[in-house]
């Protein structure tokens, strides 16, 4: 699989007329009739600062890598619709998630059309945003409201930005994460500020416990029962340019313990960042998803949900299963299938997935689940052979290389002799054998 | 909610109606038929790929792809069958024109183009171009290229790149033909071309390449820097390259390092083949380097100060994007520092002098620079150069809002600078000062700007003597400064609070009453007038008292689990693999023991993945390795016996115990045993339960199997006494000599029977030799040192193994501090110069004497030699043989402590994983210290790895919060520590101050150790840095505990008095 290449038509502009900033963003997509909207919305910020120092730090998330991947300039997304704006990014090395969801109340405009798009972050605009102070006036366009206007004055420079797969997967595998994350934590300033101060100076790596001590928060080297496990946990100084700003941070943690999101308040907006298992981890395994993807969507599903549903609409499938007396399983495999085709994000403090479309070809993130692909092709090549199966357990031998598999299900409870499984024990979610004797029984 | 049940109807029939649409594209009527099928080649040096073409009626389906492959396929249709096949014939015979045939033989015939009808020959064209670079002449490039690109472009781009990889390739010089050895040299690698050659084929890339090839291209960036030369303009001009642009902005972005003639780059933009791109003008500049190119920086800095465009236009994009211009220093005077001058620093001072920079632009930027995410550098070089151009407060005042941002900077350098330009800036009349009090919020609670917030108590402190009205805001927002835990700073604090707060205030009281308990020392007393009765009454209740409990918690907790049945063992080996718990090797181990009759008969044949797995597997855990031969050989034949072959294992004599129990495994499997080894844990992780212990004690007897002592001394040392009652009824069954031992190890006897030589030999007779003996006392002394670590023996007086440490008293050697450093002649001054020195622990080893190999506790006293690496002997190398050697004996951990002591704690420094896996035992359920481990701990907290000293104050937080360690003797081996200098006072008091304010409890426990600390501590010369900090915290800890210093404390306090900075801090010490 290659990676995304696009090139932007125009650059993000921002320019000062009558003490106004006027910011417009360029805005580019694979997907033609995406593409072909010229503007999504239009209006003014209502807190121009905070939300200049969200959009900076989302651009210090997708500029920096934690990983042995070079960091490059990758842009953030936005989705426009629903009376709301959210910018999603990722890291370079996709172990850090960022999304800013902007409430009704953050923006004060009109939205022209809703749809989700990549947008251009580049070195001037990012500069004007730095200069931007409490008590100034801020206009938004996503997408160039009055064409003629903005390319008279500016010149067209073309830019180019490569996405890889990878990015594009951890865009749909961390909304399933995200998905099965419980609150854990909510600390005030003060608790903020605290916590904090008690990140190990210097070039400190490695996983850390953030731990509640007699009302206090802190980082501590040592598992407790009901401690939030952070790996990589230099990662979280991203956070630090917003620090002085937020009201409350909430700590979000996945059922694992391997997973966890930090969601900073803003009261307009909040500003979610959520960090893979460790530094040198993404979110684009692909194990969390893979569990509900053995049957088939179809495709046609896809431009279906696209023409009801507006960008930023909550999806409900519990509502839809009572309604329609669809077996449960069924529906939440539904919104696990449509995370993972890019087409639900999820947002955490009011715990429900939300309609967009990631601005890629659908076939494209299809694409994008080797393990999957394997386990059918262990199927197509009559690999498997089923050697006992009772209720609740099942033996099968699975062709490897040179060896032949065991693998056990026996409910819960799954096992495979291959290196992948020994090396995780099922930590990084199931192996493509025991994927494709599940698909099969 | 109706919406979304019609969206879900709506799903189903989108996904019904797409069915009948592709069923019925299927069918195609068809009038008459035509058919042609052509396979063609292509196989030469680089490539080897096919195409073939078929058609059927109106359509032909073309697949392509590398010969082997089924490849790639495209169908097109047309209107009329006729069509179809003369669109097939054309592109057939395009293929053919390119070299395709049909057995692959690349055949360049000679075109001729379509409308001129002219034969082209493009096979001597190839050969006319390597005639040009045969002859290294590139004034034949240009008339060359005029006369033959025109229709051989395609040909041309690649034999350009063919001669490339000829020419241009690193390759052994004298494999090749006509080689002549230069005497000046051995090296015999380089390229074919000599730099003619390369600049040719360079030229030519830079003539006929378009914007994606030349990417690839590197080194025609260095023959673009050359486009004033005559050779190269004439190409320019002769084929008008439109890449140019990107491909130097794409090498400049790919390395920091790249750097381009900014001149030359002008030159080409006056040309015309490069528009301006604020980007590539900007980074241009900044790689300016006098090493590069022959222009010396002052030259560089007198031309662009005459250019208009150059400092118009091109110099502000430096605002713009992040550089590296800081690092552009050259010297002039002999001997002076490489950084005597800074080309930039240069030109900025001489542009802003001269008018020719705008400088309030330049001011404006240099602080907007501040707060970007840049390298701090940069940002320090831009703070310099509004020093040196004598910026006043009149420029500053129009961007006090942009320094105010500096506030909310995550960098602490940053606010501290934005603090100190706003000291030189309040009082002037256009100072908004609201403004800077709201800023300043946040800066008031961070820790890591003290600086900056003591700057700012002095301006809070001017402008509330000239604007009283303003002492509300300002109070408030100095009560913020007491959540940083600085006793100075809170003092400080304090002083302008009592000088401008209100009594009245209540938003000043609520808020300093909520911060209560983050306030050091003496403070919240100094603010009494502000706080309520209630806020100053000592609740006497929320004291607690720590004391040591030294209880002893129950083991035997947590079964362990043998396997049942073959899946079970199957994912234990799995289970094994990728996991450093020491049981699941054990019960590997276990089970070619006692579980084989429940292997498959299939069993090696599914086990190969595991064994694959192993043969690539390296452990670092010497048990796991042990364990991983076995499973090599088992797994092939799982009765099969085999030899232990070691010899590349060589390690520390403890971690070699788990060959002899694998010996007796292989033994048992050989003589049909099929019971388990004693040693074998019943609970986790490595407990034997009493009862279990005793229990196969007599299943050896009555099967008369031999006894093997190693197995038997572990067992013994891995066998709390708990559950005791159980095991005593089972004593009878035992023969004397073995009830004896056992009724010792439970406690029930205090008799140590070592000179009964009875009976008891009867259980070893079969193995007879000189050891015997020896052997058997061994297994009561280990009983003895496992139950009863630290007391005398006499018993053993009599034994041949009485001069053995552990064996009659627990070993005790004096330790001893040397001072230590490197030396070295300095080459200029010839004469000898010292590193700081350091200290380095160790202590006294008595005369090695022989051990029998069952006395596990005196295995590796005294350094094995290590003959084949570096390291002069055997250290444990990582976490996971801590661990092993942890569990071989849980009870007694002087070994292991003194083995750290003198491998790992010799000095603060270093690698220590095996430090980190002791931490983690102390902290298991069980663990007990003694002297000698507790040094080691109190080294922990003085190590260099930050690692290791966090998870150090982690565990101490732990310890005390189960009152499970004796805080005394702790603070003893601290003050030891501390009064020999053996490491950095910061590192440790940053360790223990985390107790502070966890509880009552942890804060008892920390006065506790500091008032140990005080009490014991000897300091031969000047106290050591930070020592300050320490006491700061002693007289917080002290308010907060309400205890009172001790005598010996107070006596040490008396003798310092007199030191300047410890001054006032005693003082109000000898007061409480």
């Amino acid at each position: 699989m290659n990676d995304l290449l696009y090139k932007y038509q125009g650059v993000s502009t921002i320019s000062k007329t009558k003490g106004i900033n006027n910011l417009v963003m360029a805005h580019q997509t694979e997907i033609e009739e995406v593409n072909n909207i010229p503007c999504f919305f239009w209006g003014s910020l209502t807190e121009p600062y905070i939300t200049a120092k969200c959009w900076s730090t989302i651009a210090k998330v997708v500029r920096s890598s934690f990983g042995p991947i070079p960091p490059s300039l990758r842009d953030p997304i936005v989705s426009a619709g629903a009376e709301r704006m959210r910018f999603e990014g990722f890291s370079s090395c996709n172990g850090v998630y960022v999304r800013l969801d902007m409430k009704p109340e953050a923006i004060d405009g009109e939205f022209i059309a809703s749809g989700t798009t990549n947008v251009d972050f580049n070195e001037p605009m990012l500069n004007a945003l730095n200069a931007i102070q409490k008590n100034e006036k801020v206009t938004l366009a996503v997408g160039q409201h009055d064409v003629q206007v903005i390319t008279t004055k500016t010149k067209v420079v073309e830019k180019k930005v490569t996405l890889p797969p990878r990015w594009i997967k951890g865009l749909t595998s961390v909304q399933l994460y995200l998905a099965d994350m419980d609150k854990k934590f909510e600390l005030n300033k003060i608790q903020t500020i605290q916590l904090f101060q008690s990140l190990p100076k210097g070039n400190v790596k490695g996983e850390f416990y953030i731990t509640k001590r007699a009302g206090k928060f802190m980082f501590s080297t040592l598992e407790t029962p009901d401690s939030v496990r952070i790996g990589g946990v230099h990662r979280l100084r991203l956070l630090e340019g917003i620090l002085p700003i937020v009201d409350k941070i909430y700590f979000y943690e996945s059922s694992d313990k391997e997973t966890c999101a930090a969601v900073c308040e803003f009261g307009k907006m909040q500003l979610l960042m959520a960090f893979s298992p460790d530094a040198y981890r993404g979110f684009s395994g692909e194990g969390k998803a893979l569990e509900n993807m053995t049957e088939n969507l179809p495709i046609e599903w896809v431009y279906g949900l696209n023409s009801l549903l507006k960008s930023n609409e909550s999806f409900d499938p519990t509502m839809l299963s009572i309604a329609n007396d669809i077996d449960f399983g069924t529906m939440e495999n539904l919104s696990t299938s449509l995370s993972s085709m890019g087409l639900l994000g999820y947002d955490l403090e009011e715990r429900n997935h939300f309609y967009r479309r990631l601005p890629f070809k659908t076939e494209r993130i299809l694409s994008l689940n080797p393990r999957l692909k394997n386990a059918k092709k262990l199927i197509d090549n009559e690999d498997i052979q089923i050697i006992t199966k009772r209720h609740n357990h099942i033996e099968a031998n699975v062709k490897g290389t040179g060896v032949s598999h065991r693998v056990i299900i026996e409910g819960e409870n799954q096992h495979c002799t291959c290196d992948w499984f020994t090396t995780y024990q099922g930590k990084r979610g199931i192996c493509k054998h025991i994927l494709a004797v599940k698909m099969i029984s | 909610m109706e919406s979304k049940i019609k969206f879900y109807y709506k799903l189903i029939g989108i996904s019904n109606l797409f069915k009948i649409f592709t069923t019925s594209t299927s069918q195609i009527i068809t009038t008459f038929s035509v058919s042609m099928k052509k396979h063609l080649k292509y196989i030469d040096g680089t490539s080897d790929k096919f195409w073939q073409i078929e058609v059927t009626d109106n359509q032909f389906k073309v697949t392509y792809g590398k010969n082997g492959t089924s490849g790639v396929s495209q169908i097109k249709s047309f209107d009329t069958n006729e069509d179809c096949i003369k669109a097939a014939e054309k592109l057939l015979t395009e293929k053919i024109k390119k070299g395709y045939s049909e057995n692959g033989e690349v055949i360049i015939t000679d075109k001729i183009d379509a409308k001129t009808g002219k034969v082209s020959n493009t096979k001597s064209i190839l050969e006319e171009y390597d005639a040009i670079i045969n002859k290294k002449n590139s004034a034949l490039l240009l008339p060359f290229l005029e006369k033959n690109t025109k229709g051989n472009l395609e040909a041309i781009r690649k034999h350009i790149k063919k001669n490339k990889r000829y020419w241009t390739t690193y390759v052994d010089l004298t494999l090749e033909p006509g080689y002549k050895k230069t005497k000046n040299s051995n090296w015999s690698w380089g390229m074919r071309g000599d730099e003619n050659i390369r600049e040719i084929i360079t030229l030519s890339a830079i003539a006929t390449f378009d914007k994606t090839d030349i990417l690839s291209f590197e080194e025609a960036l260095s023959v673009l820097e050359k486009a004033k030369e005559p050779n190269v303009l004439e190409i320019l001009n002769w084929t008008k390259p439109n890449w140019i642009e990107s491909f130097i902005l794409d090498r400049f972005r790919k390395s920091e390092w790249q750097n381009f003639d900014y001149k030359v780059l002008r030159f080409l933009e006056e040309n015309g083949f490069v528009a301006f791109n604020p980007e590539l003008f900007g980074l241009c500049l900044s790689r300016f380097n006098s090493w590069h190119g022959k222009t010396k920086p002052r030259e560089f800095v007198s031309f662009l100060a005459n250019d208009e465009t150059a400092y118009k236009r091109d110099i502000p994009l430096l605002y713009d994007y992040e550089t590296n211009i800081q690092n552009s220093t050259f010297s002039e005077t002999p001997n002076a520092s490489y950084r005597e001058f800074n080309t930039w620093n240069l030109l900025f001072n001489q542009l802003i002098i001269e008018n020719k920079l705008d400088r309030k632009t330049f001011i404006e930027n240099a602080i907007l620079i501040q707060t970007k995410d840049w390298n701090n550098n940069l940002k320090l070089f831009f703070r310099k150069l509004l020093e040196d151009i004598n910026v006043t407060t009149d420029d500053l005042i129009s961007f006090q809002d942009n320094i105010f941002s500096f506030f909310h900077n995550p960098n602490p350098t940053i606010v501290n600078y934005g603090a100190e330009l706003v000291k030189k800036l309040y009082d002037h009349p256009k100072f908004k000062t609201k403004s800077y009090l709201e800023w300043s919020e946040s800066l008031m609670m961070r820790n890591d700007c003290k600086a900056a917030i003591k700057n700012s108590l002095i301006v809070l402190e001017k402008i509330s003597k000239t604007n009283p009205k303003l002492n509300k805001p300002i109070a408030s927002l100095i009560a913020d400064i007491f959540i940083i835990s600085d006793l100075n700073i809170q003092e400080r604090a304090a002083k302008l609070l009592l000088k401008i707060g209100s009594e009245k205030d209540t938003i000043l009281s609520e808020k300093l009453a909520s911060y209560l308990s983050f306030m050091q020392g003496s403070v919240k007393t100094s603010l009494s007038k502000f706080l309520s009765e209630e806020d100053l009454v000592v609740d006497e209740s929320s004291f607690e008292h720590y004391h040591y409990k030294n209880e002893k918690v129950n083991v035997l907790v947590e079964k362990v689990e043998i396997p049942k049945n073959w899946n079970d063992i199957l994912f234990l080996i799995g289970r094994f693999i990728s996991s450093d718990e020491v049981i699941d090797s054990e019960v590997l181990l276990h089970v070619f023991i006692t579980q084989r009759h429940l292997f498959p008969s299939d069993y090696t044949n599914q086990l190969q993945p595991y064994l694959k797995q192993l043969e690539k597997n390296y452990f670092t855990s010497i048990l796991k390795t042990y364990i991983r031969n076995l499973l090599v050989n088992k797994i092939p034949n799982k009765d099969f016996v085999y030899k232990v072959n070691d010899k590349e294992l060589i390690t520390l004599n403890t971690l070699k115990l788990i060959k002899v129990l694998i010996h007796k495994a292989l033994q048992k499997n050989s003589e049909g045993s099929q019971l388990a080894l004693l040693s074998l844990p019943t609970h986790k992780p490595y407990w034997v339960a009493p009862k279990t212990l005793l229990e196969r004690l007599i299943q050896y007897q009555s099967s008369k199997e031999i006894i093997d002592k190693v197995d038997l001394s572990i067992a013994i040392s891995r066998m709390p006494r708990e559950n005791v009652a159980d095991a005593i009824p089972l004593l009878n069954k035992l023969d004397a000599e073995m009830k004896e031992l056992m009724s010792y190890c439970l406690g029930i006897s205090t008799e140590l029977k070592i000179n009964s030589t009875s009976v008891f030999s009867k259980l070893f007779q079969k193995v007879a030799g000189p050891n015997q003996d020896s052997e058997k006392i061994a297994l009561w002394a280990v009983a003895a040192r496992t139950y009863y670590p630290n007391e005398t023996f006499e018993e053993f007086e009599n034994t041949t193994l009485k001069d053995i440490p552990f064996v009659t008293k627990p070993f005790d050697p004096i330790i001893n501090f040397k001072e230590k450093w490197n030396e070295w002649k300095n080459y200029h001054t010839k004469e000898l110069e010292r590193s700081p020195s350091w200290m380095e622990l160790s202590y006294q080893l008595p005369q090695e004497k022989n051990v029998p190999q069952n006395f596990i506790y005196n295995l590796d006293l005294h350094p094995k030699k290590e003959r084949y690496t570096w390291m002069s002997d055997y250290v444990l190398n990582s976490e996971d043989n801590a661990y092993y050697w942890n569990s071989l004996m849980p009870q007694n951990n002087q070994p292991l402590a003194f083995l750290l002591l003198s491998k790992n704690c010799k000095t603060a420094d270093g690698t220590n994983n095996e430090l980190k896996g002791f931490l983690n035992i102390t902290n298991l359920a069980g663990f007990r210290f003694d002297e000698i481990s507790l040094l080691v701990f109190a080294c922990c907290f003085f190590q260099e790895k930050k690692d290791v000293r966090l998870l150090a104050s982690e565990i101490i937080i732990n310890l005390v919060e189960k009152q499970n360690i004796d805080i005394t003797l702790f603070s003893k081996k601290l003050a030891y520590l501390i009064s020999n200098k053996y490491g950095v006072l910061l590192r440790l008091i940053d360790g223990i101050i985390a107790l502070k304010d966890v509880s009552p409890l942890h804060n008892s426990a920390l006065f506790l150790i500091l008032d140990g600390i005080f009490k014991q501590i000897e300091l031969k010369d000047k106290l050591p840095t930070n020592f300050k900090k320490m006491v700061e915290n002693y007289l917080d800890v002290i308010v907060k505990t309400n205890q009172k210093p001790s005598i010996e404390s107070i006596q040490f306090f008396e003798k310092h008095k007199e030191n300047s900075s410890l001054k006032p801090l005693i003082k109000q010490l000898l007061i409480s």
